[in-house]
């Protein structure tokens, strides 16, 4: 319970940490409340000063966390707060009071209240700072790139095997796109290697070679693969493994070592060596 | 308070049925251990019977009231001249986020695997025969709870019916329908909080897309979600079933109510059902329990 109620503090900081719409909502439900008492949604105004408070104390957040079933972190809590549609309304009827004739007259006043709004709006959201899960940040353009390579680079793949299945071992920066790109290619092991949120979809753990040869991979633009390279281009054998791309960083004696092992010629293409049995 | 529906309540009653309908072909395929295209099939013809159901209710209803088929007299272009001016604003918010969203270039994939778990689907020709993130079959297994939820069959059967890669529907066509959605389940909202001025519904409608926008900072978010992540199950319940659930809690739909909280488990893993859905009808049925108690009881006092 503690650690959940530590998880759910943390929750709540990184939460309210790049943004603040947060105490939008709560300037928000001030303002309502002072202001507009319609009996009718009275009900709703309660509910979301209810469900704020409890998502912001730890222990009636960590309650919360049990009650979602533990699978989704902290942040979801908060679906149960009208947020958006409580800040909208507030909105709406700050704008109704000091521009009911918009857009005619009622301007001089109403169009500062306007302003004064957006500037708040932009100043309490991300300003474009995108933080995705555990609050890293997030670049889509960057990613997008990385994807537009490893489809490139798996087309020059796909003309070696004309139909034949293809089964992989490569970079992460080419694993990690391979299923979405086209599922008929069968991976090593999958992308829940570098996102471990991926875990909880499946009871499925990794074996300590994989782990192992995912490290040998990725450590091959550093290293040149010269150490454990032999181990790992056996095991590749052993799982059966058709197709495998190196980095082109990779030691020459390393190049080498898996075609003694695998039997083949390594083909250079853009970014990697090509290995097909 | 409105208790009529509008477009928007058709629109996303629809959509709810249709989740149903998804949920019962994606369980026909797992317990049944049907091949996926039979689960398709499934799909179609229930979705088929929905909607003739559907246009025949709307047939006899219309004929019963004596009407054409037109538009409603309310149509979307009437109003003054700052509602159309307001509409115009909206329109323009929309149609960029929907640009924005259909470009596909801002797809937030980290610990999902939608994209994957569609494709290996359609490959497999059947569900869960295989890991989707290696294309293996299963060391281990999978949590049964996330097993039956629905929606990676009904984006694979979209991908089947419209012949669409999986990314195309589930990062760009899928995401577009949950905004759209979104905007429909608010408008509900915006008939219930101000039924008696338009122009204040039109500038709420605008005030919740600027929020999108803004508040799009982090993951969790509403704005997150529907921009960068439309197609998860947490995603269409924050943006759609519960502003939509919250509509039909202020207009006492209590069937509709359970639907909703229906559709949510179908969608998102639940504690037996029991999601964020049913603890948003608790509590405001709660709550309106309670204040109506208390007007009255202060009115005895009287």
């Amino acid at each position: 319970m503690w650690e959940l109620m530590g998880n759910a503090w943390r929750g709540w900081l990184e939460f309210t940490n790049n943004g603040k719409l947060c105490a939008l909502l709560l300037a928000s439900l001030v303002f309502l409340w002072v202001y507009y008492k319609r009996a009718e949604q009275k009900n709703l105004l309660i509910y979301t000063a209810v469900m704020t408070g409890l998502c912001i104390l730890p222990v009636t957040a960590a309650m919360l966390m049990v009650y979602q079933t533990r699978f989704y972190d902290y942040q979801w809590i908060w679906s149960m707060v009208p947020m958006t549609l409580v800040t909208a309304e507030a909105a709406a009827v700050l704008l109704g009071k000091y521009w009911p004739d918009f857009p005619g007259s009622g301007w001089k006043k109403g169009l500062p209240v306007t302003l004064l709004l957006l500037g708040i709006l932009g100043l309490s959201g991300g300003m474009g700072i995108r933080s995705g899960n555990a609050g890293e940040a997030w670049n889509p353009k960057a990613e997008e790139k990385g994807r537009l390579w490893a489809e490139e680079t798996l087309a020059l793949v796909k003309e070696h095997f004309q139909g034949r299945e293809i089964y992989l071992w490569a970079p992460g920066e080419i694993m990690e796109y391979a299923r979405e790109a086209d599922s008929g290619i069968r991976l090593l092991y999958g992308r829940n290697m570098w996102d471990p949120s991926l875990n909880a979809y499946s009871y499925d753990t990794f074996y300590q070679q994989e782990v192992s040869m995912a490290v040998w991979m990725s450590n091959v633009p550093e290293t040149g693969g010269t150490d454990g390279g032999r181990d790992c281009a056996q095991a590749v054998c052993d799982a059966g493994v058709n197709c495998i791309l190196l980095p082109e960083q990779a030691a020459e004696e390393t190049v080498a070592c898996f075609e003694e092992i695998l039997g083949i010629r390594a083909e250079k293409i853009p970014g990697y060596y090509l290995l097909v049995m | 308070m409105r208790k009529d529906n509008s477009w928007a309540d058709r629109l996303l009653t629809g959509e709810i049925l249709l989740i149903g309908t998804a949920q019962i072909a994606h369980l026909w395929g797992v317990f049944l251990h049907r091949p996926f295209s039979e689960c398709v099939l499934v799909f179609i013809v229930l979705a088929a019977v929905l909607l003739a159901g559907a246009g025949g209710l709307a047939a006899v209803r219309l004929r019963r009231e004596g009407r054409s088929w037109e538009l409603p007299d309310k149509s979307i272009l009437a109003g003054n001249h700052g509602e159309r001016f307001l509409l115009l604003i909206l329109g323009f918010l929309i149609i960029g986020q929907i640009i924005y969203i259909a470009a596909g270039s801002s797809a937030y994939r980290q610990g999902d695997m939608t994209v994957e778990t569609v494709g290996s689907f359609l490959q497999s020709n059947g569900i869960y025969q295989v890991n989707p993130l290696t294309g293996g079959a299963y060391r281990e297994g999978i949590p049964l709870r996330l097993k039956i939820l629905c929606l990676p069959t009904l984006y694979g059967a979209i991908c089947s019916i419209f012949r669409m890669d999986p990314r195309q529907a589930v990062w760009q066509v899928v995401p577009v329908i949950t905004l759209i959605s979104c905007y429909a389940a608010y408008s509900c909202l915006g008939r219930c909080l101000f039924p008696e001025s338009r122009k204040k519904r039109l500038t709420f409608l605008i005030a919740a897309g600027c929020l999108l926008w803004a508040g799009s900072y982090v993951y969790g978010m509403d704005g997150f979600g529907v921009l960068y992540s439309g197609w998860r199950g947490l995603t269409i319940r924050n943006c759609v079933i519960l502003p939509y659930l919250l509509s039909l809690c202020l207009r006492k739909k209590w069937f509709s109510m359970l639907m909703c909280v229906a559709a949510e488990a179908c969608i998102v893993w639940t504690l037996y059902g029991l999601g964020a859905g049913a603890a948003v009808s608790l509590g405001m049925t709660g709550i309106g329990f309670l204040l109506r108690h208390r007007v009255k009881r202060s009115g005895e006092g009287i």
